[in-house]
């Protein structure tokens, strides 16, 4: 009875849905952290090995209060490839000053990206309720494909430029988190500065 | 997903804004560029399958730091030379500490099935041209079949089916192949008046077997025979044979096509064919043709320069006539007026400016018979106004209009590739 009692709670335990970001609140900036954030899958990696770079498109938004409007939203572009020699990765940023990190594991990209994605904190209450949503899109390399191509207009061609979206299988993922009090935030950076 | 889009366009503009060039930006952002070039292939090809300057320029890799934007810009090049085949750049370890190797993969298709609209023009003194040809290819071989019906390009409309084989043999260096035609003739009322009886024909099959060999790589060598029977009107006979033997020496290069925007082409092409009784010809003639063309691209901004020259001698069908007044040559002007039943000379000569999608022609040149009775060898000049999307190919439209005194009716083209 006991057993079934205990097997009962780990099962209402996994069903509840687990926060897949943390955000936390450093000075004037927010940062959300990822339970798991696997920015390199097998596809990615494959086009990695081979020595071409692959673009990550980060978005951050955040809504205050309710979710009807967002409140802040921050854009940044991240640049992987992989190191052949050493088997690392390197993550770089296109804005200036250029952020960089070289000798990450794969399951580390993900992690910097998020490190260096600050988001401007508006003006709150620690009253205030926080929602928060990632949004990551992969920027593959695309191949040209000229409609009127030089030679001549190819059935081939346009079957390509048609065909084209349905291949491409675009990597994106998706995180939210919210509602947390700016109360929270506050004792958890209180309690990471003791 | 108003979120998501305002993202790409946000990290777009960011991209752009770091470097100018979103695509230098990612590639100089690659932390292999610090090691340096071991050895670069092209496989399965090779690189002496490859033109002089490209070769030369992956050459120019070795020893180098790797440089992605470069190699982009190789692959690019290459994917050009190899048919607009996909190829793929990868990168790996060299054989020592701090060296990669780069090869780029060409995807050859090696069988499949392929179409393409040979023409599609419309001129509204002349009406519709259109043609299609299916191939279906293997690694050596080509077989390709299609439809034709045409009023621009000689003097009476043609309509009827082509067909032909190809086949590479050895590297690939020589071509041979045969092609079949069969076409029906439709003359205006207005050539009918004009030409002698015997001068029109119903019909025409021609056999042309040929072998193309590539000289170097931008130029080619075709050499091959031309039998041609003609459905005649001629109560003496059915039809009659006209034969030539047949060569074209073919030039082709292009330039600059990588990031700095400009790219230039020239293609220019000698061809004679002789008529002679040898090969059973009711027909003894001599006709040489000679055209050059040459581009430019940068930026919005396109030039085409085009000339054209011919010369005929000898008793010919009106197919081996030069034409005037088409979509090509003096445009604008109108072919019966200048050259009902076509020309034994030609000299023209055509520029062609596109600024966006705004394009201005020129046309200037002359055409005229050995003896008079048409084409009196006058020099025509017209110019043109209209829309092109890109000059050397691809869809667009002219209103042209002659350069004379009294009234000049303008001439409207549409279409693709003039």
């Amino acid at each position: 009875m006991r057993s079934l009692l205990v097997s009962g709670i780990a099962i209402l335990v996994a069903a509840v849905p687990a926060e897949q970001l943390t955000l936390d609140l450093r000075g004037d900036l927010l940062f959300a952290s990822a339970r798991k954030l696997d920015l390199i899958q097998p596809r990615l990696l494959a086009q990695l090995k081979q020595g071409s770079t692959v673009a990550f498109d980060f978005q951050l938004a955040l809504w205050v209060g309710d979710r009807s409007t967002v409140s802040r939203r921050t854009f940044e572009r991240f640049v992987v490839s992989y190191d052949l020699w050493e088997e690392r990765f390197a993550v770089t940023t296109l804005r200036k000053p250029q952020a960089r990190a070289t000798g990450l594991a794969a399951a580390g990209v993900g992690a910097w990206c998020l490190q260096n994605l600050g988001l401007p904190s508006p003006k709150l209450v620690p009253a205030d309720k926080l929602w928060i949503r990632l949004d990551v899109r992969a920027v593959e390399n695309r191949r040209d494909v000229d409609l009127a191509a030089e030679d001549g207009l190819s059935l081939t061609n346009l079957i390509e430029v048609f065909s084209r979206g349905s291949k491409s299988g675009e990597s994106r993922w998706n995180l939210e988190s919210g509602p947390v009090t700016v109360a929270t935030l506050r004792a958890r950076e209180a309690e990471k500065n003791q | 997903m108003r979120g998501l889009i305002l993202s790409i366009l946000a990290c777009q503009a960011l991209a752009f804004a770091s470097s100018g060039d979103p695509g230098n930006a990612v590639a100089s952002a690659n932390v292999n560029s610090r090691y340096t070039v071991e050895s670069v292939d092209v496989l399965p090809v090779g690189l002496s399958r490859l033109s002089m300057p490209l070769r030369d320029r992956l050459q120019q890799f070795v020893g180098a730091r790797f440089d992605q934007s470069l190699v982009d810009d190789a692959a690019r090049r290459l994917r050009h030379e190899m048919q607009n085949a996909p190829v793929t750049a990868r990168v790996g370890k060299g054989s020592n500490p701090e060296q990669v190797v780069i090869a780029f993969h060409v995807e050859l298709r090696e069988r499949g099935f392929d179409g393409e609209v040979t023409r599609f023009r419309y001129q509204s003194k002349r009406s519709l041209s259109f043609g299609l040809d299916l191939a279906y290819r293997t690694e050596s071989d080509r077989v390709h079949a299609g439809v034709v019906t045409d009023s621009d390009d000689l003097v009476e409309r043609y309509s009827g089916l082509v067909a032909g084989y190809e086949r590479r043999l050895g590297t690939g260096r020589v071509r041979i192949g045969a092609e079949v035609g069969t076409w029906r003739s439709d003359w205006s009322g207005n050539a009918q008046n004009a030409a002698g009886r015997d001068e029109l024909y119903r019909s025409r099959t021609r056999l042309a077997p040929s072998a193309t060999i590539e000289l170097f790589k931008p130029l080619t060598l075709q050499l091959g025979v031309s039998l041609e029977r003609l459905g005649v009107n001629n109560p003496a006979a059915h039809h009659e044979i006209s034969s030539a033997v047949t060569g074209t020496l073919r030039f082709q290069r292009r330039w600059g096509l990588n990031s700095s925007g400009i790219r230039q082409r020239f293609e220019a092409a000698y061809g004679v064919r002789i008529g002679m009784p040898s090969l059973a010809s009711n027909y003894t003639f001599t006709r040489q043709h000679a055209t050059a063309r040459y581009g430019l691209k940068g930026g919005n901004q396109e030039i085409l320069a085009a000339f054209h020259s011919g010369l005929l001698n000898g008793r010919a069908p009106l197919s081996e006539r030069f034409i005037g007044g088409n979509s090509q040559i003096l445009r604008g002007w109108n072919r019966n007026e200048i050259a009902l039943l076509g020309t034994h000379r030609l000299a023209a000569a055509s520029i062609d400016y596109r600024w966006r999608h705004l394009r201005l022609a020129y046309d200037a040149g002359s055409v005229w018979l050995r003896r008079s009775g048409g084409g009196d060898g006058q020099l025509r000049q017209s110019v043109g106004v209209g829309f092109a999307d890109n000059l050397w190919s691809g869809f667009s439209f002219l209103v042209a209009f002659p350069l004379r005194d009294g009234r000049m009716e303008p001439i409207f083209i549409a279409g693709m590739n003039f």
